[in-house]
């Protein structure tokens, strides 16, 4: 797909959404789309995805959006300091419209402080919480 | 007196027409169903016993203007004759096959020689296919055999079960649940999913039930 | 896919059998549409794909190659290779590792969907890949999965994962007095029942019994009392219908039911409601509200447009990189 292809894509894509803004960055690009309707409300959420690098141990978000610690039709909270978690478990939630991204645990470890609190509007990269990676 | 129309949800839309369930109805049901089956609405027309379902492709937004467009379609239905095939059936009455005989001949006052006579006297049209995969609604049963259907349906009758439900007959095409009266059993594959069509019978076809045995 | 073990009634589904009800035969399909169409396109698949219908835990299964899958519906805990996965979400599995579906009684739902890329690969019998229980056709070879199923995913994995969405029941929540509600449009018959009883069904709270199954639910309640006898010819019906034998305990046909039936008909459960009685357990309490022919066409809009947006999300996401597992 050319790039002006994806934008063709990504702008009907976006009609009909609850989206007013969309930043989707790849290793070769990255495309902003913002609706024309300023009256619109202030962008839930734009996507892209997770390139950069961040310090060991400290958890971001993937995008933007807002930040649940717990899934909504679970008991429990993800986002728990001392909870225990394996690799690829989710320690939390960045909620997109109805869409739930997931923050999966890069290894198994403890959740440490959690720096967002729920319901908290994040961007990307917004550091989220803390996890304490076990040696294997 | 006019046709009854109502509303099964927004899924599908229910047609009765005034009157007894009777062949020269029931022909007039058939030619509707193939009329208003046509329409873009309606995904199926399905035939009952003196009454039509339409199941909706798309639910009518002008829902007052598709029921007149029907009244319209019923009063100028004529009787469409269709003409299918005789299928004899041979039944076991009573038994273990037969749990319900005895409601039925309690609820008619009839001795069981007077109720297979009655149940094996008439060819029964198929007025309809419905229940489950391969049932046929026959038409033409003695008025004197009606027999309310059950106040607790039965989880589980067999195929092959006949029975009496109200004041129509029938024969069970597998096993499931019932709320008529089960009165003997008889031996037919009334449905095969591989088969085009896979109903052995439908609506203007006919069967004839045959004694084959009377467990007292 | 290999099904290691499942106390039964778990069936493949997709949203019905139509065009046969003329030979008597009932559509089946998924208890809950919304979840099948929600997991469908979380998998980016086509509208209408066969998933696997999970009412009883615990259901185990063995992936023998690597695959994305969808879970959606609800009533179960879930484990993969031994860790937990979120509910109504795209997971990745690696060969070999095996999916356990659990019970929890703390999870809302009553019944899951397990969706694989592309569809469930089970033959197309009079245009669906249902099961028809009564009918023995359909789905796996026409009865329930047992244990050693071996189940094929018609499309390759598209390799995604990690994310999911707002379960329905948050999204579009329906209560009656802090009771989960369905709306209802009265039936043919809604006259010939008491004034003291068409009162009582609405403002009452029903019961649904241990007796309900994929074919209808069984309610308990305040019996229902019809003005004067009523016999009836034998109809057409579809799932939704509520019909109250003489004993005045109304039964809910649900999506085995018969196509046709003879009892008098109260009213009938919207079709856009369907979804929230599929995932109400046995044993829970519902309400009921009267609703119209507008208002229910606009339940159906709701929901075309929840599902509208989560499609063109999910579309969103696999275009980003986002939704692709390294």
């Amino acid at each position: 797909m050319t790039a002006a292809e994806r934008v063709r894509v990504l702008s009907e894509t976006l009609e009909g959404t609850s989206i007013g803004l969309l930043e989707l960055t790849t290793p070769e690009e990255t495309i902003r789309l913002r609706r024309g309707d300023t009256s619109h409300p202030p962008p839930l959420a734009a996507i892209e995805p997770s390139m950069r690098a961040h310090p060991p141990g400290l958890v971001t978000a993937p995008c933007p959006g807002v930040f649940r610690t717990a899934h909504p039709a679970q008991d429990g909270p993800l986002a728990q300091a001392e909870r225990h978690v394996a690799a690829g478990e989710a320690v939390g939630l960045v909620q997109v419209g109805p869409l739930l991204v997931h923050i999966a645990a890069p290894a198994s470890g403890v959740v440490g402080e959690v720096l967002a609190e729920n319901g908290a509007t994040v961007g990307y990269g917004t550091p989220l919480l803390r996890l304490q990676e076990e040696r294997a | 007196m006019t046709p009854a129309i109502s509303l099964l949800g927004t899924t599908a839309l229910l047609f009765e027409a005034p009157g007894h369930c009777e062949l020269a109805s029931q022909q007039r049901i058939w030619a509707l169903a193939r009329v208003a089956e046509r329409w873009p609405e309606v995904r199926e027309a399905v035939p009952g016993m003196n009454n039509l379902m339409l199941v909706f492709a798309a639910p009518p937004r002008d829902l007052a203007g598709f029921e007149a467009r029907l009244r319209a379609a019923w009063d100028g239905a004529e009787p469409l004759p269709l003409e299918g095939r005789v299928v004899e059936l041979p039944v076991t009455y009573g038994g273990e096959t037969g749990p319900h005989l005895q409601d039925v001949l309690d609820h008619t006052g009839l001795c069981l020689d007077e109720l297979v006579e009655r149940h094996t006297a008439p060819l029964y049209p198929v007025f309809a296919l419905g229940s489950h995969p391969g049932y046929c609604y026959l038409g033409g049963m003695d008025a004197r055999l009606a027999t309310p259907r059950r106040a607790v349906p039965v989880l589980r009758i067999p195929g092959g079960a006949v029975s009496i439900g109200g004041a129509q007959t029938g024969v069970s095409a597998s096993d499931g649940p019932s709320g008529w009266n089960t009165i003997g059993h008889t031996s037919i594959r009334f449905f095969d999913p591989g088969r085009s069509p896979p109903a052995l019978l439908a609506p203007g076809d006919s069967i004839r039930f045959r004694v084959q045995a009377v467990t007292r | 896919m290999e099904v290691l073990s499942t106390p039964g009634l778990a069936t493949v589904q997709d949203f019905g059998r139509f065009g046969s009800l003329r030979f008597g035969v009932g559509t089946a399909g998924a208890m809950d549409h919304l979840a099948l169409a929600a997991g469908n396109l979380l998998l980016g698949n086509e509208d209408g794909a066969a998933a696997i219908e999970v009412p009883l835990f615990p259901f185990k299964a063995r992936f023998d190659a690597d695959n994305s899958f969808a879970l959606t519906g609800g009533g179960c805990g879930a484990r993969l290779g031994g860790r937990a996965l979120l509910p109504w979400s795209v997971h990745a599995a690696r060969a070999g590792e095996e999916l356990l579906l659990s019970p929890a009684p703390g999870v809302p739902g009553s019944r899951a969907y397990l969706a694989l890329p592309g569809g469930v690969d089970v033959p197309e019998v009079l245009g669906s890949r249902s099961t028809q229980l009564r009918g023995v056709f359909g789905g796996q070879c026409g009865r329930a999965l047992q244990a050693g199923d071996k189940l094929a995913a018609r499309g390759a994995s598209p390799g995604l994962a990690g994310y999911g969405l707002e379960p329905p029941g948050v999204a579009l929540p329906l209560l009656a007095d802090g009771t989960p509600g369905v709306r209802v449009i009265p039936a043919a018959e809604y006259e010939r029942f008491t004034e003291a009883s068409r009162a009582a069904f609405w403002a009452g709270e029903w019961k649904i019994t241990a007796q309900s199954d994929r074919y209808g639910y069984r309610l308990a309640g305040a019996a229902l009392a019809f003005e004067a006898p009523v016999e009836m010819l034998s109809h057409g019906i579809v799932p939704g219908v509520i019909q109250v034998p003489p004993n005045g305990q109304p039964i809910i046909q649900m999506r085995d039911a018969q196509p046709s039936g003879g009892y008098p008909k109260f009213g009938t459960v919207i079709e856009a409601d369907l979804w929230r009685l599929a995932q109400a357990p046995a044993g829970s309490r519902i309400r009921f509200v009267e609703t119209d022919w507008n208002r229910a066409l606009a339940a159906a809009e709701a929901l075309r447009g929840w599902l509208e947006e989560v499609g063109r999300l999910c579309d969103l996401i696999r275009c980003s990189a986002l939704g692709r597992r390294p």
